[in-house]
């Protein structure tokens, strides 16, 4: 009679469908544990018991999701600068985000499932798609302190691991005697992470070479004859990846070559018509 | 307070503008890319169009009311999840947890992150479902739509012991640390929907999130009203057990209240029972406040012992 302002869920089922829980007069479990005796206590308890195993349980199917059916994924993703050793990376980071948020570069994004589930929502880059400019903006934002805090000045970038380069002298056009070194131009620690040989030939320095991956994107031969060997990969010699050749890393190239065609075309194409 | 419709309007509102500001947040990428890449609105215009020309201009000049706009921007950023605006760190309670399991450290910012979460729900009680919740939105437009539906349809309501959460909680931290914090993603509704906006709008790909967003969606509408938030969010039940003893929450006022009404119990989202003075779990959403007949229902202050009914954990 009062309620006439709103839609009475249950008045519009049959009577014997209606939820137990909802139905104003039946005593149920409600205030049994205040003023109920202890059989209902213990009732009380168990029900609450059960249900936190099961929703645990409901949780524990969620590994499920590692034996999904996924393709082949680019594997030689980055991690940003500053980052944490892989291990304790994985540790740290919880996805938030904030890296990608404010790279000004647009060269982070996030896992989804690709790689399961351990890396999900945690930030990647693909260098030769758009390698990281080392200004180091996501480092200052990290909330766990998963990228270590760290400046955009020589000292900081030297403090950068996030791979090595390496060359392969069958694709390089310098290596087969046509003068390039657009890799060189491109190094943020020019003559020393990458000095030039005869004919502009890059040679690189591990020591120096922070892996950053301006040089892979910059490389003007397709597809690339420089390329970061990640540092995941790095002391992992099953997962090592071979000096690139025309015939090994085939997939790679491929990925490489759509991803790098497509942000190109989605952000330099419109510029280049500024700049002719 | 004593308007239901006072709380529902400012709840849509401020959970509208967390989605804008999601929006914008993945949005902030491409004013920082234009403002290094270029620093010079025309050219923005002439490599990214008219529209990204206004919201570049608006944006640097929004920003130049703090100092210099791309310091300022830099200052924001995140999902609900863990949020800097102005460059004061909000972090979500769940992922502290998650964080301290897996991890064993805690960063400074990471705790002070957590002050005005818990701040809020040791006042407000579980004030942040119906106010700030990025998905909570659509859970609301699910459930309204679900009592449309009811009208010519009929689901049975389903229920839960609220435990269930609690397991969810639990299990989720241990796959977590098998795995990685990622997991959250698709466990938590506003973090899948934060990740699912950021994705579509500053990568133009759809994430995985988002198929975890459709099944609670499906499960608000056939399973019941908020079924997601009531039994299987954890973060909810975590902030409805800090904020169970809250200074302010639903209050009634007894002689007024009829017997045998039960429309406050039966309207409540969270499925508490207002005319039996619980308070826990309330989100102070205000939809008892509009369909109480007399009108004794009222958000205030509560000083004093707080009944904790069986039917709170329902
Ligand atoms: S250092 Fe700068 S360019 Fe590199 S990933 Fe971080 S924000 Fe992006
Ligand atoms: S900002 Fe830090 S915690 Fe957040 S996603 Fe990036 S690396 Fe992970
Ligand atoms: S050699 Fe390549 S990856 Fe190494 S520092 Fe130079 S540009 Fe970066
Ligand atoms: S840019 Fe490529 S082709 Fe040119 S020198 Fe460097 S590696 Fe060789
Ligand atoms: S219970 Fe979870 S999903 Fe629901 S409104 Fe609260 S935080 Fe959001």
């Amino acid at each position: 009679m009062f309620g006439s302002g709103y839609i009475h869920e249950k008045n519009n089922s049959p009577k014997f469908m209606q939820s137990r829980a909802s139905s104003p007069r039946e005593p149920l479990l409600d205030n049994t544990r205040m003023n109920g005796g202890w059989k209902q206590k213990l009732l009380y308890r168990v029900t609450f018991l059960k249900s936190v195993v099961l929703g645990a349980a409901a949780t524990f199917l969620l590994p499920l999701l590692e034996f999904l059916p996924r393709k082949a994924g680019f594997k030689r993703w980055l991690r940003p600068p500053g980052a944490l050793p892989e291990s304790e990376f994985i540790k740290a980071c919880t996805g938030c985000g904030q890296c990608a948020n404010v790279c000004p570069n647009k060269c982070i994004s996030l896992f989804g499932l690709e790689e399961g589930l351990g890396l999900l929502a945690t930030p990647k880059i693909q260098a030769r798609a758009q390698a990281c400019i080392l200004c180091m903006a996501c480092t200052q934002v990290c909330p766990t302190d998963a990228l270590e805090k760290l400046e955009p000045t020589e000292e900081g970038i030297r403090a950068v691991n996030m791979g090595i380069a390496v060359v392969s002298e069958d694709l390089c056009y310098s290596y087969s005697g046509r003068t390039c070194g657009v890799c060189y131009r491109a190094c943020p620690l020019p003559g020393k992470a990458l000095r030039l040989g005869l004919y502009e030939t890059p040679i690189i320095n591990e020591e120096f070479c922070v892996g950053c991956g301006l040089c892979e994107q910059a490389c003007v031969h397709m597809p690339q004859a420089i390329r970061i060997v990640p540092r995941h990969q790095l002391n992992d010699p099953l997962q090592q990846t071979e000096e690139p050749t025309k015939e090994n890393n085939r997939l790679d190239s491929v990925l490489d070559r759509r991803s790098f065609l497509k942000v190109r075309s989605k952000f330099h194409q419109s510029s280049d018509q500024v700049n002719p | 307070m004593r308007s239901g419709y006072t709380c529902l309007i400012v709840s849509i509102i401020t959970r509208l503008m967390v989605v804008l500001l999601l929006c914008y947040l993945a949005f902030m990428t491409e004013y920082l890319n234009f403002k290094l890449a270029h620093n010079n609105a025309r050219l923005v215009e002439l490599s990214a169009g008219k529209p990204m020309r206004i919201f570049y201009e608006q944006t640097e000049k929004f920003f130049s009311m703090f100092g210099d706009p791309l310091e300022t921007a830099q200052k924001n950023g995140g999902m609900t999840w863990s949020i800097r605006i102005m460059g004061v760190p909000f972090t979500d309670p769940v992922s502290a947890i998650s964080v301290l399991a897996k991890n064993h450290r805690m960063e400074i910012g990471f705790v002070l992150g957590l002050i005005g979460p818990l701040a809020l729900a040791l006042v407000f009680g579980r004030v942040f479902c119906s106010y700030i919740c990025s998905a909570s939105l659509l859970f609301f437009s699910i459930s309204r739509l679900r009592r449309l539906l009811l009208k010519w349809f009929y689901f049975p309501e389903w229920s839960l012991n609220r435990g269930f959460a609690w397991g969810v909680l639990i299990g989720g931290t241990l796959v977590c640390l098998a795995f990685g914090h990622g997991i959250w993603s698709l466990l938590l509704p506003y973090f899948a929907v934060g990740q699912t906006v950021f994705h579509g709008l500053a990568f133009g790909t759809l994430s995985v999130s988002f198929f975890s967003i459709v099944v609670f969606s499906i499960a608000d509408l056939l399973l019941g009203k908020q079924f997601t938030c009531r039994y299987l969010c954890p973060t909810g039940r975590l902030l409805g057990w800090i904020g169970r003893r809250s200074l302010v929450s639903i209050r009634r006022e007894a002689p007024r209240c009829l017997e045998n009404c039960n429309a406050c119990a039966d309207i409540c989202p969270m499925r508490i029972k207002p005319n039996q003075d619980e308070t826990v779990d309330c989100s102070l959403c205000g939809e008892c406040m509009i369909v109480c007949p007399t009108k004794c229902l009222s958000i205030a202050p509560i000083i004093g012992k707080r009944k904790v009914t069986a039917g709170s954990l329902k």
